[in-house]
């Protein structure tokens, strides 16, 4: 009875044929959710994605990094070729062909001539120290130099160096720095008794040969007669090389460090780009040394603790003429002279100090 | 892949209507609210819907009741229901005989209506109960004989059991 009166009163319950048809609509418009196997199968393109993004975002400042340090490293000069520059390297049996040229022409534009460059050589013959660069056809024919790897020659001309140096008869500070391990180039420098003198190469092949210049430089320290091919003047020259590919219109400077001397005298010499070789001569004044130098500077000192700093930068201005300025026992002059920016400082040092580096420098 | 997914939804149509009523009144046994049973009852095709894998009718039957259960006993899990309590409706029936037994066994607890439904109007044997449910027979039987037990004392001993 229980039984039959339960079934009887759920049968009296019935649910709408709307509802049925509601719930039939309802369930197919609702799609089902992916299942863990259809998901997966996008799990692998997912995480490739993931991957390359994260690599991205790790290696993108590392290439950043890089960059700059290529780029932060080496320092360009641009020159801006005036007729003052002309009349500056009027030495040069090409130089008249200066002004001609787009100012703004960048040093890489002209790779160089290996086989018809010519860099004149210039001798500090009125000092001990020789800063000599040979031709780079008397540099093609040497068989020492001509076949050594950068960094053998770099060696060589260290190890040559220093036994100039312990000669104490000369010496040239080499700073030659042409790509991101410029720091090692950098180090490589040599001292004399009477003068430095730095040479900074451009970042091009020509580095290298220049190098290998300052190999041979070092060889012939001892004898500088056989280095000498110019005039032992201490103008600046140029080399004839620019000739032979284009005027070239770019001074570019790489510069590097050197260790300090103990000479009684200094001298530096820059010289730069791929075909112009730009050299200044900085003597020490009286009763000072060189203390040491870097690209750009020159430290002088005297035994009375004494010090004249050089700062000197290729700015390619007009010449103007020193100002001196004294400011608590300190002295500064500033002048320009051939296209080089100079800022010498004193501290404690006499005003006849300077006066005699400006002379030796404007002379 | 058309075809095969119309075939499909013809089956499944067919399946929902088969069991709609079972869904629906089993629902409303365990809520004794039309709407809330209407709601576990959509539910309920709708799980089914997004299942595959059965294999034969009675394993469909099986699985049907029990997530109509289980989906009645999860509505009043819920935070709303916890502070709250739905309105019984009261359902009109043709005798008084009905009325009486149908509101009898409403008035038992959930798990004890539940066997008795199964038992008295799907007319399931004790270990279907059992193994629909996920019980052991014992438990059943022993809900039954407290489920009689209380049916007896509402009903006042009007009505055989068998």
């Amino acid at each position: 009875m229980f039984r039959k009166y339960y079934k009887d009163a759920n049968n009296d319950i019935k649910p709408d044929e709307e509802l049925i048809n509601k719930v039939i609509a309802n369930a197919h418009k609702k799609q089902p959710p992916l299942k863990r196997k259809n998901r997966y199968k996008y799990a692998a393109s997912v995480a490739a994605a993931a991957v390359v993004v994260s690599t991205a975002l790790i290696t993108v400042p590392y290439w950043q990094e890089t960059v700059s340090k290529d780029t932060g490293v080496i320092v360009e000069i641009k020159q801006t070729p005036t007729p003052d520059f002309a009349a500056f390297s009027s030495e040069t049996a090409d130089s008249q062909a200066f002004p001609t040229q787009n100012p703004q022409t960048d040093a890489s534009a002209f790779p160089p001539d290996n086989s018809n460059s010519e860099s004149k050589t210039q001798s500090e013959s009125g000092l001990r120290g020789n800063t000599s660069k040979t031709s780079n056809a008397d540099y093609g024919n040497s068989p020492f130099s001509n076949n050594i790897p950068k960094s053998e020659s770099e060696n060589i001309a260290a190890q040559n160096t220093e036994s100039a140096a312990s000669d104490g008869e000369s010496a040239s500070v080499v700073s030659s720095e042409s790509t991101a391990d410029a720091a090692d180039n950098s180090e490589s420098s040599y001292a004399s008794d009477g003068d430095f003198s730095v040479e900074t190469e451009s970042f091009t092949d020509a580095a290298a040969e220049s190098r290998g210049a300052a190999v041979q430089s070092a060889d012939n320290a001892q004898s500088a007669d056989t280095a000498q091919t110019a005039d032992s003047d201490n103008e600046p020259s140029l080399s004839e090389s620019a000739a032979d590919i284009e005027p070239s219109s770019a001074v570019t400077s790489a510069g590097g460090a050197s260790s300090p001397s103990s000479s009684a005298g200094g001298a530096v010499s820059s010289s730069s780009s791929v075909d112009a070789a730009l050299s200044v001569y900085i003597p020490a004044p009286s009763g000072f040394y060189a203390a040491g130098s870097s690209y750009g500077s020159a430290v002088f000192a005297s035994d009375s603790g004494a010090s004249v700093t050089v700062n000197y930068s290729y700015s390619g201005g007009t010449d103007s003429a020193p100002v001196y300025s004294e400011l608590n026992g300190s002295t500064s002059v500033n002048f320009t002279s051939d296209g080089i920016a100079y800022s010498i400082y004193s501290s404690d040092a006499p005003m006849t100090a300077l006066e005699e580096i400006v002379n030796s420098i404007l002379n | 892949m058309a075809e095969e997914r119309s075939r499909t939804d013809v089956s499944s149509d067919e399946i929902i209507r088969k069991y709609f009523d079972m869904v629906y009144r089993l629902a409303l046994s365990q809520t004794r609210n039309v709407s809330i049973a209407e709601d576990v009852t959509q539910d309920v095709f709708l799980r089914f819907l997004q299942n595959d894998g059965f294999e034969t009718d009675e394993h469909i039957k099986a699985w049907l009741i029990r997530v109509t259960i289980n989906c009645s006993r999860s509505v009043f899990k819920t935070a709303w229901f916890r502070k709250t309590i739905p309105l019984e409706e009261e359902i009109a029936f043709d005798t008084p005989e009905k009325s009486d037994v149908y509101f009898a066994v409403q008035s038992l607890p959930s798990h004890y209506r539940a066997v008795i439904h199964l038992f008295y109007y799907e007319d399931m044997s004790v270990k279907e109960i059992a193994d629909c449910l996920e019980i052991s027979e014992p438990t059943v039987k022993t809900r039954l004989h407290r489920a009689r037990k209380q049916l007896k004392t509402k009903l006042k001993g009007g009505y055989d059991f068998v």
